[in-house]
């Protein structure tokens, strides 16, 4: 399948609703175990919305999260075919209000919040693997249905299978094997997150097949040596433009440690290792998510410092570009920290903060302009 | 060898002619609808001034927010690394620029080479620019160009709480429907400029000696305001609204060492 057209197709998600004629599942963090849901014979897809986050100005104040405002916004649009059931994971303020103004102005037939712990101890595993039977529960419960242990290893085997291919797609990226730019490779991480699991496995092994063609695989330039590469760390990652921004002017973006970017598929191979090991589902996912590598609201700095100096000196990147969505506490809490440290280790940062969906390009343009000369000068 | 620096800010243009490590002229226009024409036209003007022409020109580097779409130029840099270049040639004992602009702040880091280590700029509004002081002029009555003076003149101390344009523009109102002195409000918001700037600039490492550019170091008052709140060394040039202009032309003039 040619780029272009796989592209256009994963980025039509009407097209893409319509066609499917399973109940669906909104969800809106990645520490939901979508797994679960396909286990429970509905077609889980990310809200990820295009919406205007004014239209739940109403509602939410607007010194809410924008990601959070935007999803109620399009659900109010869009409902209520859109979004019928829903889950939502309690991982932070925002979150849990979205859940109330969810349930009482959206409304749906199954709207749930699961409790998500802070840390990876033992006891945090036992806890979110009885929460995590608990919305199995309620799922049977009120659909009259049997999720077994069976169907939830299935499941498990599928997202794997994503995992791993995008995987392998952000391998190929990052050793520019393939002509392929950081939106590209975004949106095609964001479409796994709208599309069918299953459907996009199959979609995707298809295209990775064609990249890797010999005729397709870029002869080595030693142009990638004079990039600066970049490491855009954060949270939720809206508007594409801004990675475009910092290839346009002459950085490469190696690394998105953001839940819409690597972070959501990255720690594929622990998956399959507790697999082996661990015969219970349940315990598998409880494990997994939990130890996967953490998002900035686990509150664990020295685990999130670990894993992006890591990944600082595996990727050789020369810069970190803070994304933060506006007013977000819990990336706000570790970025002077981050900033420090990353100081300390002779790298320069750049706080960008962002409405969703913005269109302020010409501020963000400059910042990155400036940052990058910093780079160019730095080396 | 002759270079040119063009600064297209958001609220005025500014041109900088440079031949062997001097400024050999400078003009500085307001920015207008047709930016391109206006720069050509601001570009010209100083180079009457200096009796040159434009085929005289080596090199010529554009920053500011048009830097990107004016088509007779080698390069552009962003206006952080240029006002780092500027105020460094000026005063290499500058390890921190202070630069507001028309709509922007920006507080910049720089080392003895006056390389940019680190910076911050304002978010999106104008509050604290010096949009901000000229439709506060506006309410009061007064030129921008005066407002310095005038607030040398305050003995009495006001606050003004809000930074929004919109909303400080109907406290300075109502402050002038209370009999409250012109002199003393104009105090009271360079103050309250000099606060926001100060947090802002709080979050880099501020070293001595901290050079102010930009349009609105001009006004002697928001100078003071700066100073009495930073308490560090501070330096003004004598022509801050060329700084970023001049640092282009420097870095324009590096274009042509390097080849
Ligand atoms: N003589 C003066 N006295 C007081 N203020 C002045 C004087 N001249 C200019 N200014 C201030 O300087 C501002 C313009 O500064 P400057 O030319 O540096 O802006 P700019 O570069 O166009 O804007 P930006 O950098 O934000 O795009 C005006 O808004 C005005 O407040
Ligand atoms: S940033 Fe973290 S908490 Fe927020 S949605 Fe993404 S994974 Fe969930
Ligand atoms: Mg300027």
């Amino acid at each position: 399948m040619i780029k272009k057209e796989f592209l256009d197709y994963i980025q039509h998600k009407e097209r893409i609703f319509e066609s499917i004629k399973k109940p669906r599942m909104g969800w809106v963090c990645t520490y939901t175990p979508v797994e679960i849901i396909i286990a429970a014979g509905f077609y889980p897809y990310r809200i990820i919305p295009v919406e205007d986050p004014s239209l739940a100005n109403s509602y939410l104040d607007s010194n809410f999260c924008p990601y959070v405002r935007s999803c109620l916004g399009e659900a109010l649009e869009k409902r209520p075919e859109y979004a019928d059931n829903l889950i939502i994971v309690n991982s932070c303020d925002a979150m849990r209000r979205l859940y109330d103004a969810w349930r009482h102005y959206v409304q749906g037939a199954f709207i749930y919040l699961l409790d998500l712990p802070r840390d990876d101890s033992a006891k945090a595993i036992k806890y979110y693997q009885a929460n995590l039977q608990l919305l199995i529960d309620r799922l049977e419960e009120k659909f009259k249905i049997k999720i077994s242990e069976d169907l939830l290893s299935q499941a498990i085997l599928v997202c794997n299978k994503t995992r791993k291919l995008l995987t392998e797609l952000s391998d190929l990226y990052v050793k520019e094997k393939i002509s392929l730019s950081a939106v590209e490779f975004l949106q095609i991480v964001k479409g796994s997150m709208i599309f069918p699991q299953e459907e996009y496995n199959i979609l995707l092994e298809k295209f990775l097949k064609d990249l890797k063609k010999e005729e397709n695989i870029l002869p080595e330039t030693s142009q990638i040596k004079n990039k600066s590469k970049i490491l855009i760390t954060g949270t939720v990652m809206d508007d594409l433009s801004m990675a475009k921004v910092v290839e346009d002017y002459g950085g490469r973006v190696v690394f998105v440690d953001m839940c819409t970017g690597n972070r959501y598929f990255s720690d594929q191979s622990k998956i399959s290792e507790i697999k082996q090991t661990n015969s219970d589902p349940l315990r598998v996912l409880a494990e997994y998510y939990l130890r996967k590598i953490p998002c900035p609201r686990m509150m664990n700095l020295e685990k999130r410092w670990e894993y992006l100096l890591k990944i600082i000196k595996d990727y050789q990147v020369k810069g970190v570009i803070f994304y933060n969505l506006k007013f977000c506490d819990t990336s706000m809490f570790e970025l002077p920290l981050i900033r420090e440290k990353l100081q300390k280790n002779k790298i320069p940062s750049l706080c960008l903060e962002g409405e969703f969906a913005s269109n302020n390009l010409g501020r963000v343009k400059t910042r990155i302009q400036a940052f990058l000369e910093v780079l160019e000068f730095a080396r | 060898m002759i270079v040119a620096g063009l600064d297209i800010g958001s609220l005025t243009i500014k041109a900088v002619i440079f031949e062997e490590n001097k400024i050999k002229g400078f003009t500085i226009v307001p920015t207008g609808a047709d930016a391109n024409k206006l720069t050509k036209d601001c570009l010209e003007l100083t180079l009457k001034r200096t009796g040159n022409d434009f085929k005289d020109l080596q090199a010529i580097v554009a920053t500011g927010y048009g830097r990107i779409s004016v088509p007779f130029t080698d390069k552009s840099i962003t206006e952080i690394t240029c006002h780092a270049i500027g105020a460094n040639w000026l005063n290499p004992d500058t390890r921190t620029v202070i630069d507001i602009g028309g709509q922007d702040s920006k507080v910049i880091s720089v080392d003895q080479d006056g390389r940019v280590v680190d910076f911050v700029m304002n978010d999106k509004c104008a509050a604290g620019t010096g949009r901000f002081l000229e439709v506060m002029a506006n309410a009061l009555g007064v030129k921008t160009e005066e407002l310095g003076n005038e607030s040398l003149k305050s003995k009495k101390k006001i606050t003004i709480s809000s930074m929004c344009t919109v909303f400080a523009e109907s406290e300075v109102i109502s402050l002038i429907a209370e009999g409250c002195a012109k002199e003393d409000i104009i105090r009271g918001l360079h103050e309250a400029i000099s606060n926001r700037i100060c947090s802002m600039a709080c979050r880099l490492r501020l070293e001595n000696t901290i050079a102010l550019t930009g349009g609105v170091a001009k006004n002697i008052g928001m100078v003071h305001a700066l100073k009495k709140r930073l308490k560090a060394k501070v330096y003004v040039p004598e022509e801050p609204q060329i700084v970023g202009a001049l640092g282009a032309a420097i870095a324009a003039s590096r274009i042509l060492y390097s080849e």
